[in-house]
C-alpha cells in the first residue's frame, strides 16, 4: 500500500514560502551507544547463510565497527546446528546447508564480550520468481521496476535488493605512459584503463506488499530511479535484482525503519521510534540488539539498459565527474609535473610534444571502477 | 407581558413646549467658534447641545442677537450649511448633518403603547451616521417607563430585558455590559445581544458599554418587568484600539477565569504570514496556548493535546480547522464576529473535550442595508455580501473564500512540484430571522473543501461541513431558551491511479448530529441559572480502501461503521453571595454509549494486545455495547479584594469520548477521529486554577497571574510503527497514557491609548507517562516524559501604535523554548546505508523559537458617504528572518546520513493585503 501520511513534496512547495532545510548537528552527542547490529539471511535457494555483525557507532562516527571473533551458528527446531565461519568485515557464512522447508531456523550469536544473542525461530518463506524487471522514462529519470506474482497467494510481503553495474569511460583515451624517464606506448592491457565497470548496491530499504490486493501481485514496484544526467546511463547499465520473501512483521519492521530513516523532514513527520527486530539478548534481557534475521528462497533477474535505447530529454548533460578535465599541450622537453601524456601533439606529420592531462582524467579506475569486464556483461551493440 | 414606554423626548411634544416658553439669547458673535457660541448659549438658556464635534469643528458663528428666539438664532447660524437642529422639552438641542430631522418625524406618536422595543428603530428611520447619532442621543435623553405604570412605584425588584444592537446594522452585540451604578448591579449580553437585569424598582440610569462602541445610557423608571432594546453607535475612533475584553474591568469583576475573548478588530491587528487574519495564529499569542510549529493549526492549550479542544463555529463542531497543510485556518475572517477561548473553567453548557473550548461566532447580516466586503491577499481572496431580506427582521450573510495558490505551485522551478496542485475554498451562509420580539431563528451553514495533488499521482481532498439551526425563545424576562440543532461532518479521500493495478481510493467520514436545549434563568438578582441538556449522535466510517478503476486489483477493505451517542444534562448557578464574593457551581453529567453492530476482538490475557494475540471475536448486534458516564463539575469562586483586584479559584472536570488518532507531530490530513469503545476508555481531565487580577489606572491596565495544575487520564499514545489508517485492531496499537500539566501565566494588558497591547510570560510543563506492564506499551521506561508541545518558557508581545486615525503599526514578538524531539543517539549500518538509532522519546529539544512581525494598517479616509471603503495591510512576518526550526530530522540518502533543520518561514515574508467593503 502506498503510504498516505508522508507529504515529502510539501517541503518543496514551501520552498516558495521561504522554507529551507539546513544541515544541522545536535549540540551534544548523547550517550555512548554500543549495541550489536545483526543482518542475517538464510538463503534457501543457495543453501547459504550469511550474517553481518557490526556495532552502533556515535552519530559523528565515520568508520563501521565490525563485530569480530563472534561465534555464530544456525540451529533448526530439531536442534540441528550449523556453524558459520568468519570472513572479513564482520561477515560470517555457512554454505551447503540442507534446507528443510518444514523446519524453522534460529540464529545464535555469542559475542566476544560473552553476551549471547538469538533470533526467533523463522520459517523458510517462498519467494516466487521475478516476472520481470522493467524500466521506463519518467520525468525524474529512468525508473526501474519489479513485477512478480505468486499464484498461491501466500508470499504477500517482499524484500528486494539490487546490485547495479555500469560501464563508463575516462575522459581521454591515453595511449602513452611515462615509464621511468621516458614516454612509451601503452601495451594492450594498459590501454584498458580507459574503460571501467563500477558497481554499487541498493542503499534504500525496498519492501513491498500485496496485502491490500485481491491477488498476490506486485506490479511495477519502483526499485530505483536513475536521473537522466547520471553517468550510469551514458553507455550501458545493468542491474541484478534479488527478490526475497518476508513475513508481515518483518515488513512492518522495514517499513518503520524506512520511515524513520529515509522519509523524515516533512511537515507531518511521524514520531520516530525504534524499529524492533526479531533478535534478542539472552544473557542480558532488555539489552538492545538491532537488526533482523530472515529466511527465504531468493530469485534473481538481471537486465541491461543501453544509453542508446533511452529517450533522454533535450540537452541532457551527463554528470560524469570529468567536468574539470582539460588537455594541456606540453612541448618536448617540458616537464610533465603531475600531468600524464594522452597522445602526441602533431604539427603536420611531425610530433612536437604531448597532449597531457591529470591521471584522473585518463584512468577510469580512479573513479572506483574496475577494468575487468564482469562475466555477465554483454557488450554494447 | 405588558410593556409601556413613554417617550417624552418626542418632537410632537417638544415643539409645543419649546414654542410655548421662548428661550431668548443675546450676544454679538464675530467669527466665534461654534463651541464658544454654544457654551455661551448654554449659560444663557440652560440648553444642552448634542452634536458630533467633528461635523462642527470648522463652523464659526457670525451673529448679532438681542433677545433673539433660539430657533431663529440657530437658523441664522446654520444658514448655508446642511446642519439641522431640533430642541426637545428637556432643553436638549440636537444638531445633525444631512437630512432635516423634522421632516422624518411621524405625524402622531402615541404617548403610550403596549410595546415599543426600540425607541429609535421604530420611530425614526435615519440612515446616515449623523442621524443615527441623533437617534441614540435622543434615546439617551429620553425616559423610558418599564413595566405597567403604577403610582406610587412599587417595592421590590423587577427585570428589564432586551437586546443590545448595532445602531447601524441591527446586529446584536455580544458581551456588552449593562449595569446600574447604585446599587452596583450588572450583566453582560449573551451571544444574541440579550440581557436581563434584575434591579430594584424605581428610577435608574442604565449604563451600557461594549468594546468598540460609544458608551451609552438609558434613563428608565422601572415599574415592573419589561423590555428595552438598546442600540449602540460604533466608536469610529476606537476602531484602531486594541481591545481585548468586552468590559474593561471584566477580568477582575467577572467570575470566569482563563477566558480570552478576542473580537475581530483586535485580531485584525496581529500580523500574519500569508496576509490573512487567522484566528488560530492570534490565539497563539495568548498565554497558555502553544503549537508544535508554524505549519500547524493545532492548538495545545495548557498542556493539552490538539484533539482536546472543542472548536465550535456557531455551535457546530469543526473537526479539521485547517486549510492548505495548516497554513490557513478554516474560518473566513470577514465573517467572524468574535472568538472566545475557555482554558480553565469550561462553562457548564459545553462538554466533550478536556482542554478548552474555542467558540467562534460569526456575525449576523446587516438588517438595514445591503453591504459587502472582501479582501485580496497573496494566496487567498474573499468576498462577503450581507443585507436585509425583510428590513429589521431578517438578514442574510454569505461569504466565500478561495485560494489561487495553484499558480504559486506552478511557479516553482522544480519538475517535481510542477504537477502538484493545492487549493481550498470555504463557504458560509447565515440567515437570521426575528419572528417576533420573543422568537428568533438563526440558520448557519459552513462548507469547506481542500484538494491537493502531490506530484500528480496521489490526490487528497478533505471537507468540513457544519450547519446549525437555532431557535431562541424568550418565555419571560427572566427565562429564555435556545434550542439548537446542528450537524457536523468531516471526510477525506485519497486517490491514486498512477499504477492501474494498485489504484485505490482511501476514504474516511465522520458525521455528528447534535441537539441541545439551553435555558437561561434569572430568578433573582443574585442568581443566574443555566440549565439544559444535549445529545450527540456520532456515526463514523473509520476507513475504506477500495479499488479505483477496473484494472485495479485492490481488495476492498472497509472498516465497519462506528456509532455512539453522547448525552449530557447540566445545571449551573452563579450566586453573588455578597458584593465581594461570587460563586459559580455547575454540574454536568455526561453519558456515552458505544453502539453496535460491532465485532469485538478478544485478546489473550497476560500479553500486550497484538493482532496475533486475538483469541476470539464477539459479535454484537445493534444496541449498546459499552456505556461510560460520569459527572463533570465546574466550580468557580471569585473574591473581590478591592474595587480593582480580585482572587479567583476554579475547579474543572471534563470527559472526552472521541479522540483523534495521530502519530505525527503536527495534525495531518489523514488523521482520524475515533470513538471511545470497549478498549479505549474516555479521557478524563481535571484542572484546578488560581488567579489574581488587578487593574491599574482606572482599568486601563490589566494585570493577572494565573496558575493551574492539570491531570489527564486515558489519553492515547502509540506503539512504535502504529498504523492509524485502516487498522482493524487499533486497540492493539495504542498505549494508554496519563498526563499532567502545570504552569503559571502572567499577563499585562493595556487596553487604550496611542500605544496598547499585551505582554505575557508563561511557564508551563506538559508531561506524559505510560502505565503498562508490557515493554512494547512503555515509553521511556514508564517515566514521565515531555509531550510534543511542552515548551516551558514562552513570552508574547502584541502591541499596536496608533499614529493617526488612519495609520497604525503593530509589532508582535514571540519567544518560546523549542519543542521536544527525539534525537538519535547513534547510528548503524543496514541496507546499504547508515541508519540512525533514536534515543529516549522527546529527550532533546529543537532550538528556541523567536520571531518578530511588523505590520502597518492604512485605512482609507473616514468619509462615511464614500461608495467603497478600503484598507491596506502591509506587513513583514518574521522580520529578522530567523530560521526557526520546525523540526530537526535525520535522513539516509544515497548512503549518507545527515542531520537537517527544517524551517518553514526561514526568511522575512512580506505581505500586502487589500480589504474593501461597500
Amino acid at each position: 500500500m502506498r503510504r498516505v501520511t508522508v507529504f515529502r513534496v510539501c517541503i518543496t512547495v514551501m520552498v516558495f514560502l521561504a522554507s529551507c532545510i539546513d544541515p544541522y548537528r545536535p549540540g551534544e552527542v548523547v550517550g555512548n551507544v554500543n549495541y550489536l547490529v545483526v543482518d542475517g539471511f538464510l538463503n534457501a535457494t543457495e543453501n547459504t547463510c550469511l550474517v553481518k555483525l557490526s556495532r552502533t557507532i556515535p552519530l559523528t562516527g565515520t568508520e563501521q565497527v565490525f563485530e569480530k571473533n563472534a561465534t555464530v551458528s544456525l540451529e533448526d527446531d530439531h536442534a540441528q546446528r550449523y556453524n558459520l565461519t568468519e570472513l572479513a568485515n564482520g561477515e560470517y557464512k555457512a554454505s551447503g546447508i540442507p534446507i528443510d522447508n518444514t523446519r524453522t531456523y534460529q540464529l545464535k550469536i555469542v559475542t566476544l564480550d560473552g553476551e549471547e544473542y538469538q533470533s526467533e525461530f523463522v520459517p523458510i518463506l517462498y519467494a516466487p520468481p521475478i516476472d520481470s524487471i522493467s524500466w521506463n522514462e519518467t520525468k525524474d529519470g529512468v525508473g526501474v521496476y519489479a513485477t512478480t506474482h505468486n499464484p498461491a497467494n501466500n508470499t504477500r510481503y517482499y524484500y528486494w535488493k539490487f546490485t547495479e553495474t555500469w560501464q563508463y569511460r575516462a575522459q581521454y583515451r591515453s595511449i602513452l605512459k611515462i615509464a621511468g624517464d621516458t614516454v612509451d606506448l601503452r601495451d594492450y592491457e594498459e590501454l584498458k584503463i580507459y574503460e571501467c565497470w563500477n558497481t554499487a548496491g541498493s542503499n534504500e530499504i525496498l519492501v513491498g506488499s500485496s496485502d491490500k490486493l485481491n491477488e498476490d501481485i506486485i506490479s511495477q514496484f519502483n526499485l530505483t530511479t536513475i536521473p537522466f544526467t547520471s553517468a550510469k546511463l551514458h553507455l550501458k547499465y545493468s542491474v541484478l535484482v534479488e527478490q526475497r520473501a518476508i513475513d508481515s512483521r518483518a515488513y512492518d519492521y522495514w517499513q518503520l525503519l524506512k520511515k524513520n530513516t529515509e522519509e523524515m523532514g516533512t511537515i507531518f513527520d511521524p514520531l520516530p521510534s525504534a524499529a524492533v527486530g526479531n533478535m534478542r539478548c539472552v544473557t542480558s534481557p532488555g539489552k538492545i540488539v538491532l537488526g533482523y534475521f530472515n529466511a527465504s528462497t531468493a530469485s534473481q533477474q538481471r537486465i541491461f539498459i543501453e544509453g542508446g535505447d533511452v529517450e533522454f530529454p533535450l540537452r541532457n548533460v551527463f554528470v560524469t565527474g570529468y567536468e574539470e578535465c582539460s588537455e594541456r599541450i606540453l612541448l618536448f622537453g617540458d616537464g610533465f609535473g603531475n600531468l600524464v601524456p594522452i597522445v602526441f601533439e602533431m604539427q603536420g606529420m611531425q610530433p612536437i610534444g604531448y597532449r597531457a592531462t591529470t591521471p584522473y582524467c585518463i584512468d577510469c579506475r580512479l573513479q572506483g571502477g574496475t577494468t575487468v569486464k564482469p562475466d555477465f556483461w554483454e557488450d554494447l551493440n | 407581558m405588558r410593556i409601556a414606554v413613554v417617550l417624552l423626548a418626542l418632537f410632537t411634544v417638544t415643539f409645543a413646549f419649546a414654542q410655548d416658553t421662548e428661550l431668548l439669547i443675546t450676544g454679538n458673535y464675530q467669527n466665534t467658534p461654534f463651541k464658544v457660541f454654544q457654551a455661551d448659549v448654554t449659560q444663557q438658556t440652560g440648553l444642552r447641545f448634542y452634536y458630533d464635534s467633528k461635523a462642527l469643528d470648522s463652523l464659526t458663528v457670525n451673529l448679532s442677537a438681542d433677545q433673539l428666539e433660539i430657533h431663529q438664532a440657530l437658523n441664522q447660524v446654520f444658514v448655508g450649511t446642511d446642519l439641522h437642529f431640533a430642541i426637545d422639552n428637556q432643553k436638549h438641542v440636537f444638531i445633525v448633518k444631512g437630512r432635516d430631522i423634522q421632516e422624518r418625524l411621524p405625524a402622531n406618536f402615541p404617548g403610550e403603547t403596549e410595546t415599543l422595543p426600540s425607541a429609535s428603530s421604530r420611530v425614526l428611520k435615519y440612515y446616515t451616521d449623523e442621524q443615527r447619532t441623533a437617534e441614540v442621543l435622543l434615546a439617551e435623553a429620553a425616559e423610558y417607563d418599564i413595566g405597567k405604570k403604577t403610582n406610587p412605584i412599587g417595592q421590590g425588584l423587577a427585570t428589564v430585558a432586551g437586546h443590545v444592537k448595532y445602531a447601524s446594522s441591527g446586529e446584536p452585540i455580544a458581551g456588552a455590559s449593562v449595569y446600574i451604578e447604585n446599587p452596583f448591579t450588572g450583566v453582560a449580553t449573551d451571544q444574541f445581544g440579550y440581557f436581563a437585569l434584575t434591579i430594584p424598582k424605581g428610577k435608574h440610569e442604565l449604563i451600557i458599554k461594549s468594546l468598540g462602541f460609544k458608551n451609552t445610557k438609558r434613563k428608565i423608571t422601572l415599574y415592573g418587568d419589561g423590555k428595552l432594546d438598546i442600540e449602540m453607535l460604533e466608536d469610529v475612533t476606537s476602531l484602531k484600539e486594541l481591545v481585548v475584553e468586552a468590559e474593561k474591568d471584566k477580568n477582575v469583576s467577572s467570575l470566569q477565569m482563563g477566558v480570552d475573548k478576542l473580537d475581530i478588530k483586535t485580531m485584525k491587528k496581529v500580523p500574519t504570514a500569508l496576509g490573512e487574519l487567522d484566528i488560530f495564529k492570534v490565539m497563539l499569542t495568548l498565554p497558555g496556548v502553544q503549537t508544535v510549529g508554524e505549519a500547524s493549526t493545532g492548538l495545545n492549550v495548557r498542556g493539552g493535546a490538539t484533539d482536546q479542544n472543542l472548536i465550535l463555529l456557531n455551535d457546530a463542531v469543526v473537526f479539521n480547522p485547517a486549510h492548505l497543510f495548516g497554513f490557513f485556518s478554516a474560518f473566513n475572517p470577514d465573517l467572524v464576529k468574535n472568538a472566545e477561548l475557555y482554558k480553565s473553567t469550561i462553562p457548564v453548557q459545553y462538554g466533550g473535550r478536556l482542554s478548552s473550548v474555542l467558540d467562534v461566532n460569526t456575525r449576523e447580516g446587516n438588517k438595514k442595508k445591503i453591504t459587502g466586503s472582501g479582501g485580496i491577499g497573496p494566496v487567498t481572496g474573499r468576498l462577503i455580501l450581507e443585507g436585509p431580506i425583510i428590513k429589521d427582521k431578517t438578514s442574510f450573510l454569505i461569504g466565500g473564500r478561495s485560494t489561487y495558490s495553484n499558480w504559486l505551485l506552478r511557479e516553482i522551478p522544480n519538475d517535481l512540484v510542477k504537477n502538484s496542485k493545492a487549493s481550498f475554498y470555504d463557504l458560509n451562509a447565515i440567515i437570521t430571522h426575528e419572528i417576533d420580539e420573543n422568537n428568533s431563528l438563526y440558520l448557519t451553514g459552513y462548507f469547506s473543501k481542500d484538494k491537493f495533488t502531490l506530484n500528480s499521482d496521489t490526490a487528497y481532498q478533505y471537507s468540513n461541513k457544519a450547519a446549525t439551526v437555532k431557535w431562541k425563545h424568550i418565555f419571560t424576562n427572566k427565562l429564555y431558551n435556545v434550542l439548537t440543532g446542528s450537524f457536523s461532518g468531516y471526510d477525506y479521500k485519497v486517490e491514486s491511479d498512477a499504477n492501474p493495478v494498485n489504484a485505490f481510493t482511501l476514504g474516511y467520514g465522520l458525521q455528528q448530529y447534535n441537539i441541545k436545549t439551553d435555558f437561561s434563568y434569572f430568578p433573582h438578582p443574585k442568581h443566574s441559572l443555566d440549565f439544559g441538556a444535549s445529545a450527540i449522535r456520532y456515526a463514523i466510517k473509520p476507513g475504506s480502501y477500495v479499488p479505483n478503476g477496473s484494472a485495479s486489483e485492490v481488495e476492498r477493505d472497509v472498516l465497519p461503521q462506528e456509532k455512539g451517542i453522547e448525552s449530557a444534562f447540566y445545571i449551573g448557578d452563579q450566586f453573588d453571595v455578597s458584593h465581594r464574593l461570587s460563586v459559580y457551581v455547575g454540574l454536568r453529567y455526561s453519558l456515552y454509549t458505544y453502539l453496535g453492530p460491532h465485532d469485538k476482538y478478544l485478546y489473550a490475557a497476560g500479553q500486550s494486545k497484538n493482532p496475533e494475540g486475538i483469541i476470539d471475536t464477539v459479535s454484537y448486534g445493534k444496541g449498546p455495547i459499552v456505556t461510560y458516564h460520569g459527572p463533570e463539575y465546574r466550580i468557580s469562586v471569585k473574591y473581590m479584594l478591592s474595587g480593582s483586584a480580585s482572587l479567583k479559584l476554579s475547579l474543572n472536570r471534563s470527559r472526552q469520548y472521541i479522540q483523534m488518532l495521530s502519530n505525527t507531530t503536527a495534525i495531518s490530513p489523514t488523521d482520524v477521529w475515533k470513538l471511545s469503545d470497549s478498549y479505549i476508555a474516555p479521557q478524563v481531565g481535571d484542572q484546578i486554577s488560581l488567579g489574581l487580577y488587578k487593574n491599574l489606572r482606572s482599568n486601563t491596565i490589566e494585570t493577572s497571574v494565573e496558575g493551574y495544575y492539570k491531570r489527564m487520564e486515558n489519553i492515547l499514545d502509540y506503539k512504535g510503527g502504529a498504523k492509524i489508517i485502516l487498522n482493524h485492531a487499533i486497540e492493539s496499537d495504542v498505549i494508554r497514557t496519563e498526563g499532567k500539566a502545570y504552569g503559571v501565566e502572567l499577563m499585562v494588558k493595556k487596553l487604550s491609548g496611542k500605544i496598547n497591547g499585551w505582554v505575557s510570560y508563561t511557564y508551563s510543563r506538559s508531561l506524559l507517562r505510560t502505565r503498562s506492564g508490557f515493554e512494547s506499551e512503555t515509553v521511556n521506561k514508564g517515566k514521565f516524559y515531555p509531550s510534543n508541545y511542552d515548551k516551558p518558557h514562552a513570552v508574547n508581545l502584541v502591541s499596536n501604535y496608533k499614529f493617526s486615525h488612519r495609520v497604525s503599526a503593530s509589532l508582535n514578538a514571540t519567544y518560546s523554548t523549542g519543542r521536544p524531539i527525539t534525537l538519535p543517539i547513534g547510528k548503524y549500518y543496514s541496507d546499504g546505508s547508515y541508519r540512525v538509532l533514536y534515543g529516549p522519546r522527546n529527550g532533546s529539544r529543537i532550538p528556541d523559537y523567536f520571531r518578530i512581525d511588523l505590520a502597518f494598517n492604512l485605512e482609507g479616509n473616514h468619509k462615511i458617504k464614500k461608495l467603497t471603503h478600503s484598507s491596506w495591510t502591509v506587513g513583514v512576518y518574521n522580520l529578522t528572518g530567523r530560521k526557526n526550526a520546525y523540526s530537526i530530522f535525520f535522513d539516509s540518502k544515497n548512503g549518507v546520513t545527515r542531520g537537517y533543520k527544517l524551517s518553514i518561514f526561514g526568511a522575512p515574508i512580506p505581505t500586502v493585503t487589500w480589504n474593501f467593503r461597500f
